[in-house]
């Protein structure tokens, strides 16, 4: 496979050389950058452009000047997600058929299970270097933390990134006993501390400007630029004055504020009239009859995600404003999307387990709890709960690490560069996923797709042609994620989960009239519901190297207790990986002090 | 899962802190200013009971600050050189807070008790020899103060934080209050006795407590304020002198500050100082007649805090006068001792309900 890699990487070199002196189009016109922005753990209806009340002024003028797509799909985890994005394939095959903290001790050592992004796949990094671009990435990157994985070997001539999954906004603090620090790279080398005054939105901002800059004054080529915001992700951290600015604006509750978004996204059009809101899970209660202390108490959660997202806002309106005042806003094509759906499990406290060395670890690191004021602050773990997951994913069932449309349909905002035929502002359905983004870019930079099989489908036909759709009624998608199961065929979907969150038995449903996953149909159309199983067993699973879990991340929800130890672990198996996490050094001779940038 | 669950960390103990630590109580004594965190705001309701310990040992009253100066104008003169003043006082009273309009707002009452001593020094010549420093007088006194009410209301910053989310939301910021301070002279007081624990007099303050939050998180182990409180002391007329006569005091000032920091969740500190110019006065009609100047001197000290328990408070105070070794200079150092306990219905119930906090 590496050698297919390296042998790609040659042809592609010498069409790409071709294409520059072949094409004087190529060589005397500037390509379009491309500037791509995720959100992490953001919900579908998490920016104002989708009917949030949260104020993302910039992300919505961008959404003014683009489309907003309400269709887009992600996968339910953000290392799959991310593999899926750099790789343009199905996140079991490239590596992250899980994220490495939920592996279950049958898909340990598979090949497609090393929870990043294996070597031998092209990421688009390497895809759009190739085609004359200088590329960025500045972020979370979450695709692989040895020399070989990190973004200098893949394909990035500039980054600075956090290499893991999750982590303090303010310091290299991480969750583990034995995995206590977060670490980062910085142009292709391990840093041995984070610059001064790092928060990691406007670090990572700082840092893409500074990469920008760099880029405008030397040979100002077009770039390849992914901003990869850590932001909304847990924990909860952000500075004032953003920390307060939602006080007491989520008192009235989840279930009315659930309520107002599911209104407003009627009123947008973002989602059809005939849409039903999901039910609210079955363990969390109507917040109308909790009492207004708890409701402020449950509500500072919204309030903090909410300055989270303002705050991400903020500053990306600072490389909006840069592109503009460049004159490159025009040039630029930007797409902006969450990697999957709201956080609503509960993570941190099952990775911190009571009694475990990493609750130890909370107890010294973490401890900053018992007053809603401490929230929001360096030493405090605030994560939503599931009311308020539900809120973001409005009006999908699910959150994040289910195949429920609210875990894997996500928020999708693309303002085209110039010279696309499109009507700014408008709102477009097209069944589209993330892996198509590379598969777009290869077609922009007449590339052709490096790494095998893949379901992915480019925009490029709908974005230059509005009457142009990206997926016809026959294809098909699928997803899994600790055994959260899914395949949609045009607007039929059929679902699979463990208990309690199903019965592990397959539903049908008819997203053409139920997006909220309400009604299963699948007695009434029994044949469908066979067609799509059979797709999902014999060519999604196996072509796409899916291995079920015999253990999974959600086995214990359904008691609400610890995770389940008693039986079918043998002695080395470590389930759940989560627990038992492991520092990784680098090597010394690829470490280095951080770059002090700090862009105004 | 992560389900809806009244024992998540936001919930669980958050009620602690409704009430804040800020109601260690007054020494309630024109010449003693008040605790750190006095005038932190609280959930409207809020009750409290306030005793507090104080040792004094110098050469003025800190209960009456206008007696005891550098003329030792109140004891009579003869052959004295220096006077020392020493006492054991307790204070013990009650408080609660309560709204006016949207304002928040609280009074509080306390009584002092105690006893104090005095003792005159001077020189006794006796033979040839000459000894200075020579205890020559002697007054002792005990029993009941006079009782003393406080009133305050915000001006600005924080409103009423008449419901629990507020509550639990308080950060001062910055917030000012008017205070009102009136002692009524029903205490012991015996104009035969040189010193008494009653001051027959009126007295009264009128001030601006302001807190400044520094930092931009008020929460346990995070909290730290600079607070001051300028004010204006108002003093009615001892018609009934020790020596006979009247003694008519004009206005005195005085200012309090504070710089607290949390060191700890249950543990804060604080750094005092506090300013006393007490009035001008004159007396007339009796053995003593004539104007004097009142005192004048500065104190620093420090307070030790913490929470002893969900309902009570405890802090422990020292402050001594400062550029005080002059001839006739104001001395004065005290240790206090303070516990308060402090309860609302709201926050009782959950408490018997089962909430742990």
């Amino acid at each position: 496979m590496i050698n297919k890699r390296k042998n790609w990487i040659l042809t592609s070199l010498m069409v790409g050389a071709s294409l520059l002196t072949a094409s004087p189009s190529f060589a005397e016109v500037k390509q379009p950058n491309i500037l791509i922005i995720t959100a992490d753990d953001m919900g579908f209806s998490d920016i104002g452009a989708f009917g949030s009340e949260i104020q993302t002024p910039t992300i919505d003028a961008i959404a003014n000047d683009g489309l907003r797509f309400n269709n887009f799909y992600t996968n339910p985890l953000c290392t799959p997600t991310r593999t899926s994005l750099m790789s343009g394939v199905d996140h079991h095959r490239a590596g992250a058929g899980t994220m490495s903290l939920f592996t279950a001790p049958n898909q340990k050592g598979k090949e497609g299970y090393e929870g990043f992004l294996r070597e031998e796949f092209v990421t688009l990094g390497d895809l759009m270097k190739n085609a004359g671009y200088t590329t960025f990435v500045s972020g979370k990157w979450d695709l692989g933390r040895f020399p070989e994985l990190i973004p200098r070997a893949r394909g990035f001539d500039r980054d600075f990134v956090m290499l893991d999954d999750h982590g303090s906004h303010y310091s290299t603090l991480a969750m583990w006993a034995h995995a206590p620090e977060l670490q980062f790279t910085e142009d292709g080398k391990y840093l041995t501390e984070l610059p001064d005054n790092y928060y990691s939105s406007r670090t990572y901002t700082d840092k893409m400007l500074s990469f920008m800059k760099d880029n405008k004054k030397n040979d100002d080529k077009p770039f390849f630029a992914f901003l990869s915001y850590q932001a909304p992700h847990d924990p909860l951290h952000v500075d004032e004055p953003w920390r307060s600015m939602y006080q007491g604006q989520y008192d009235k509750g989840w279930s009315a504020v659930r309520l107002a978004r599911y209104k407003k996204q009627k009123e947008l059009g973002i989602i059809p009239e005939f849409t039903e809101l999901a039910e609210r899970y079955w363990y969390v209660p109507d917040s109308e009859m909790l009492a207004p202390i708890v409701r402020a108490a449950l509500g500072r959660e919204m309030e903090l995600y909410a300055g989270l997202m303002t705050n991400m806002d903020h500053h990306l309106n600072r490389v909006i404003q840069y592109l503009k005042e460049t004159g490159e806003y025009d040039n630029t094509m930007i797409l902006f999307f969450g990697d999957n759906g709201p956080e609503g499990n509960g993570t941190f406290e099952k990775i911190t387990t009571f009694g475990t060395k990493n609750y130890i670890f909370k107890a010294r690191n973490w401890s900053d709890v018992g007053d809603i004021r401490l929230q929001g602050t360096e030493n405090n773990y605030t994560e939503l709960d599931p009311g308020w997951a539900q809120v973001s994913a409005s009006p999908f069932f699910g959150h994040k690490d289910f195949a429920f449309e609210g875990g894997i349909r996500n928020a999708l905002v693309v303002k085209p560069a110039k010279g696309f035929e499109f009507k700014p502002g408008s709102i477009r359905s097209d069944f589209m996923h993330v892996q198509d983004i590379f598969v777009t870019l290869a077609e922009m930079t007449n590339q052709k797709f490096p790494n095998g099989y893949t379901q992915a489908k480019s925009w490029l036909a709908m974005l230059n042609d509005p009457s142009s759709k990206v997926r016809t009624a026959d294809d098909w998608f699928g997803w899994e994620s600790g055994n959260s199961r899914a395949l949609r065929r045009g607007n039929w979907k059929i679902s699979n989960n463990i208990k309690p969150w199903g019965d592990g038995t397959w539903k049908l449903y008819n997203l053409e009239k139920d997006l909220s996953e309400r009604y299963d149909v699948s007695k009434e159309n029994p044949e469908i519901l066979k067609e799509l199983v059979n797709i999902y067993e014999n060519e999604y699973m196996v072509k796409n190297n899916v291995i079920l879990g015999d253990r999974t991340f959600h086995e214990s929800d359904w008691w609400n207790g610890p995770l389940r130890f008693e039986s079918g672990n043998n002695e080395g198996d470590e389930y759940p990986p989560g627990l038992y996490k492991r520092q990784w050094v680098p090597p010394q001779e690829m470490m280095a002090e951080p770059k002090q940038v700090e862009e105004k | 899962m992560k389900g809806f669950n009244m024992k998540t960390p936001p919930l669980k103990s958050m009620m602690k802190y409704l009430i804040g630590t800020g109601l260690i109580v007054s020494t309630s004594a024109s010449a003693i200013t008040l605790p750190p965190r006095f005038y932190e705001r609280t959930l409207l309701g809020v009750e409290a009971i306030p005793i507090l310990g104080i040792s004094f040992n110098g050469n003025i009253n800190p209960f009456d600050p206008t007696l005891g100066d550098n003329s030792n104008s109140h004891i009579p003169q003869t052959g004295i050189d220096d006077i020392h003043l020493e006492g054991t006082m307790a204070l013990a009273g009650y408080s609660i807070s309560f709204p006016i309009q949207d304002r928040s707002a609280r009074i509080a009452y306390l009584q002092p008790i105690g006893n104090m001593n005095v003792t005159a020094t001077g020189q006794v010549t006796s033979g040839r020899s000459t000894i200075s420093n020579v205890p020559i007088q002697y007054y002792s006194t005990n029993g009941v103060g006079d009782p003393f009410f406080e009133f305050t209301i915000g001006l600005f910053g924080t409103p009423a934080m008449d419901e629990l989310p507020k509550a639990i939301r308080y950060q001062p910021g910055f917030q000012m209050d008017l205070l009102l301070d009136l002692s009524v002279p029903i205490g012991e007081y015996d104009s035969s006795q040189a010193i008494n624990m009653g001051t027959n007099r009126f007295w009264g303050r009128v001030g601006f407590p302001m807190m400044l939050q520094l930092g931009d998180v008020w929460a346990p182990s995070k909290r730290a304020s600079l607070e001051i409180l300028p004010a204006v002391t108002w003093y009615g007329d001892n018609d009934d002198m020790y020596v006979g006569g009247t003694q008519s005091t004009d206005l005195g000032y005085s200012l309090g500050a504070h710089l607290t920091y949390d060191l700890s969740q249950h543990v804060w500190i604080s750094l005092d100082y506090s300013y006393v110019k007490s009035g001008d006065y004159e007396n007339s009609g009796g053995a003593n007649d004539g104007s004097f100047d009142g005192q004048d001197f500065s104190s620093v000290g420090f307070t030790v805090a913490t929470d002893l328990t969900r309902n009570l408070n405890a802090s422990l105070g020292y402050q001594t006068t400062i550029n005080d070794d002059g001839p006739g200079k104001a001395q004065m150092s005290t240790f206090s001792f303070n516990l308060t306990y402090y309860w609302a219905d709201i926050l009782d119930g959950l408490s018997r309900t089962g909430f742990k906090f």
